[in-house]
């Protein structure tokens, strides 16, 4: 079906003054095919809020501040995000918290050397050419050391420092 | 696609869709809870589910936090999320139809469609009564074909032009004004008891 093009103008006041229920539905299906192929023609409309109609507007139920909550809950799980500077900071610390135990470990194992030794009478103290950090444990704040060390007799010993004593032996 | 846009992009958003791409966690939860309602009110207009629509806001939301590096900048953030929420109300919507294929389909082509009594009397307090109204508008509008309930979602909430709403349908301005005729045409038949003087629509 053809139209002049001052009809469409008068079909797309119609629309625009939000009278959009006063069209046929042949006006309406002529006006969409004339819309869809006049870009100048839409462009008329794209600003255009169509008519609000109260009746057509009432929702219910909404959701509640709870179900809100466990929604955000969800989409803050399953998108992590990037954590705060704080945090990254605090990521940070964790990071060197074992290597600077290992240091102080290793402090430790050569203040051992070092210091004199008291050996039992009949007793031979040889250093150990073969000591290995079998496990270093942390929980919090505290670190307890394992050392565990083997030479050709196949002795073995374990030492575990506590907190203090590793604080007070660094 | 050749429907023209204008949308107003506010700036102060785009500051928030910016920190929420970086993955900054309160950006995130701004724009959830600036968008969230209107989100709700698509979805459950299309779904007609209370549960379905907040699963569809949900997953909308997270598609929409991992894409945002595909976010146009020159569309609004709310438009570009509503594409999102649609389409997946609409995809809830297939699969429903599918599921619901095997036990209901005995040979009709139009679904069965009844709305309730409007009973007016002995209804004690205006809540109830607009629990109810909002209950017949629920079912009316699930009678409407896919495309048309999603133009309507859009259109519900008062406050999108035919050229956002046709963004986040995705279809040309000309198809949303046309759908939208239809939708509210066959709203108002069968919402005609509600208000006789406004919403006497023959067919012509």
């Amino acid at each position: 079906m053809t139209m002049p093009d001052d009809k469409f103008d008068e079909l797309l006041d119609h629309v625009a003054a939000g009278r959009l229920d006063d069209l046929t539905p042949e006006q309406v299906t002529s006006l969409d095919t004339h819309l869809n192929a006049a870009a100048s023609s839409s462009e008329r409309l794209a600003d255009v809020v169509p008519e609000a109609d109260s009746r057509l507007s009432v929702i219910a139920p909404t959701p509640t501040d709870a179900e809100w909550d466990g929604v955000w809950q969800r989409i803050d799980s399953a998108a992590p995000a990037r954590e705060s500077a704080p945090r990254v900071i605090g990521r940070t610390i964790r990071f060197w918290q074992p290597l600077a135990a290992a240091a102080a470990c290793l402090l430790l194992l050569i203040v051992w050397r070092l210091s004199p030794v008291q050996v039992p009478p009949g007793w031979e103290m040889r250093l150990s050419d073969h000591v290995v950090v079998h496990e270093i444990e942390i929980f919090g704040d505290d670190c307890v050391f394992v050392a565990y060390s083997d030479n050709e007799s196949g002795s073995a010993v374990i030492w575990v420092f506590e907190a203090e004593e590793a604080r007070e032996g660094a | 696609m050749n429907s023209v846009t204008r949308l107003n992009v506010d700036r102060s958003e785009l500051c928030l869709v910016e920190q929420a791409a970086r993955g900054e966690r309160d950006a995130r939860r701004e724009l959830f809870e600036r968008h969230r309602e209107a989100a709700y009110r698509v979805a459950l207009r299309i779904t007609g589910r209370h549960e379905d629509a907040l699963d569809v806001v949900q997953d909308s939301f997270i598609k929409a936090f991992e894409r945002l590096g595909d976010f146009q900048r020159a569309a609004g953030f709310k438009t570009w999320l509503l594409r999102i929420v649609t389409n997946r109300a609409l995809d809830l919507l297939r699969a429903r139809k599918v599921r619901l294929a095997v036990p209901l389909d005995a040979g009709d082509d139009e679904p069965r469609f009844e709305l309730p009594a409007c009973n007016d009397a002995e209804q004690p307090g205006a809540e109830l009564e607009y629990r109810e109204l909002a209950e017949r508008l629920r079912q009316a509008v699930e009678s409407l074909p896919p495309e048309q309930r999603a133009v309507f979602a859009l259109y519900a909430l008062g406050e999108m032009t035919y050229g956002q709403i046709a963004e986040a349908v995705g279809v040309p301005i000309g198809t949303v004004m046309s759908r939208l005729y239809h939708a509210r045409r066959r709203l108002h038949r069968l919402l005609e008891d509600l208000a006789p003087s406004e919403a006497k629509v023959e067919d012509r």
